[in-house]
């Protein structure tokens, strides 16, 4: 079965990111979730399929609050911030298998609010499900005081900027990228203020060599999506984002980093040849790309797995303004995960969607026809999706 | 937050084959890997079934203990109250020369004095009855 091009991106949503807030996750994805129904022009009675976050909230829950009394497909994506692209591909199978017709893909959390309550905050029971890596990570990392993300991803960041001699002010590219994309964005945490290399160089230390403007924003915040078929899209309100082709991929072992045979390889690698094979498009015919930006060491080791550059090329590709708005590859024109907010990388699939509508603002990418966007997530498991304008 | 009591370091409670592991090292005092008892090969973290192979016999065979730094988490910050009082702390990723990866603390040495590639040794210190600690220093 060919499912290249057989589903649409119809509604999209976020939320306010927010750093502290009174709302509880299953508001907030309630939240965006309604409102991503209405941009498309559903009623949420009609919402048959959901993919919910890994945590907080389920897909049943969901379902009670939109009144969807037929619910076909609900399953959940471990994939950590790999999930809502990967979920895309999900959603798609389902809608081109004819098992479901309308579907949500959202995420939530207190990205924020869980580290650092405030002091009238009531303690939820409600948490994020453990990766799949947390045997692993418990028993082998956690003991040694490795027992956070960019202390796990420093183990290969530390050999990627060894092997190709990558510099903090080549990854400095990426993260001043997306701040100055962020004050194009009135939703954006950084939008209006500045950050300088001189800032970031400024910036301390965490793991090395990622210093703290290196690494994503704590948010409190949630975005969904609602996918139908192609046909179907072409009667509802917007201009129909196709998912021309997607993967998902994993790192060999996925649930441990050490005793990788190539620790340089992540999910993408095996993920985005198969996902442009099926699009039947090139690298270089995208016109924006949205790439998951936890940190901006990954982002760069992304580029190369998705082939915009060759293996260590990516400190030559981010710079120059390559990936400003005004280059030939736009980045994060929403400002990312680094300086807009983090929504698990669903933020990404809703600035590609109004990006192929044409309604991005003052961050347009002028004449957008073609976009990847990228998943990341727990110890290096990829996902992409290769979008067009319908 | 209390911080009256200082945080104390994270022991996991192994269960399963990574108990054996742990229980392996501690009663001959020196690092022990699973081996596949029929094809030889050596597997870390351990795993029930040969990856090679496919067998499920395997036991937990002593080695050197000597191997080069692979990579390494260098930390100038944690989450963790256990670690705050080590700051900066270079958690190291050996490769064995047997093969197989193992993490562990690289001790007395500082940042920007460590390299991929250098020379080390991994030693086990009992913490408790049931965890085997990994030290690592340079050879």
């Amino acid at each position: 079965m060919d499912i290249s091009g057989a589903a649409a991106i119809v509604g999209v949503a976020e939320t306010d990111y927010m750093r502290g807030t009174s709302l509880s996750v299953p508001e907030l994805v309630l939240e965006a979730t309604m409102a991503a129904i209405a941009d498309a022009g559903l009623d949420p009675s009609e919402i048959d399929g959901i993919l919910p976050p890994p945590g907080f909230i389920s897909s049943e829950e969901i379902a009670a609050n939109l009144g969807a009394e037929d619910l076909r497909y609900a399953v959940t994506v471990h994939m950590g911030g790999a999930s809502p692209v990967a979920a895309l591909q999900s959603a798609t199978m389902a809608i081109a298998a004819g098992i479901a017709t309308n579907v949500v893909v959202t995420v939530g959390w207190n990205g924020y609010s869980a580290m650092r309550p405030r002091p009238d905050a009531r303690p939820t029971k409600r948490r994020m499900e453990p990766g799949p890596f947390v045997d692993v990570s418990r028993n082998f990392y956690a003991p040694y005081g490795v027992r956070s993300a960019v202390q796990w991803y420093s183990m290969y960041i530390q050999r990627y900027v060894d092997l190709y001699e990558v510099e903090p002010t080549d990854a400095a590219h990426v993260a001043l990228t997306c701040r100055e994309h962020a004050h194009l964005n009135d939703k954006a945490l950084m939008g209006g203020r500045p950050m300088t290399l001189d800032d970031y160089l400024a910036s301390p230390l965490i793991t090395e060599p990622m210093r703290k403007f290196d690494c994503c924003l704590e948010t409190d915040c949630a975005a969904a999506v609602v996918l139908t078929s192609a046909e179907r899209a072409k009667d509802l309100p917007h201009t129909p984002v196709l998912w021309l082709g997607g993967a998902e991929g994993h790192p060999y072992p996925a649930d441990e980093i050490t005793n990788r045979p190539d620790m340089l390889r992540l999910g993408l690698d095996f993920a985005a040849p198969r996902a442009f094979a099926m699009a039947g498009v090139q690298p270089a015919d995208m016109d924006f790309l949205q790439i998951y930006d936890c940190f901006t060491y990954v982002v760069m080791m992304e580029l190369e797995a998705i082939g915009m550059c060759p293996k260590g090329g990516a400190k030559e590709f981010v710079a120059d303004g390559n990936i400003s708005l005004a280059g030939r590859y736009p980045m994060n024109t929403h400002g990312g995960l680094l300086s807009q907010g983090h929504v698990w990388g669903l933020n990404h699939v809703v600035e590609a969607a109004r990006q192929l509508r044409h309604d991005a603002g003052d961050a347009q990418v002028r004449g957008a026809e073609l976009g990847v966007v990228t998943g990341y997530g727990d110890l290096g498991d990829g996902s992409i999706a290769v979008l067009a304008r319908g | 937050m209390n911080t009256a009591r200082p945080a104390r370091k994270y022991v996991p409670k192994p269960e399963g084959l990574n108990l054996e592991f742990h229980l392996a090292c501690l009663e001959a005092g020196t690092l022990c890997i699973q081996r596949c008892t029929d094809c030889g090969q050596f597997r870390h973290p351990q795993r029930w079934y040969c990856p090679s192979c496919h067998s499920r016999n395997y036991d937990f065979a002593p080695v050197s203990g000597s191997g080069r730094i692979y990579s390494m988490a260098v930390n100038h910050f944690t989450i963790d109250r256990g670690w705050a009082d080590e700051l900066p702390y270079i958690t190291a990723v050996v490769e064995l020369d047997e093969g197989p990866r193992v993490v562990g603390s690289l001790r007395d040495v500082q940042p920007g004095e460590a390299s991929v590639g250098q020379p080390v040794r991994v030693s086990v210190e009992p913490r408790g009855e049931e965890f085997a600690y990994l030290w690592v220093d340079t050879a």
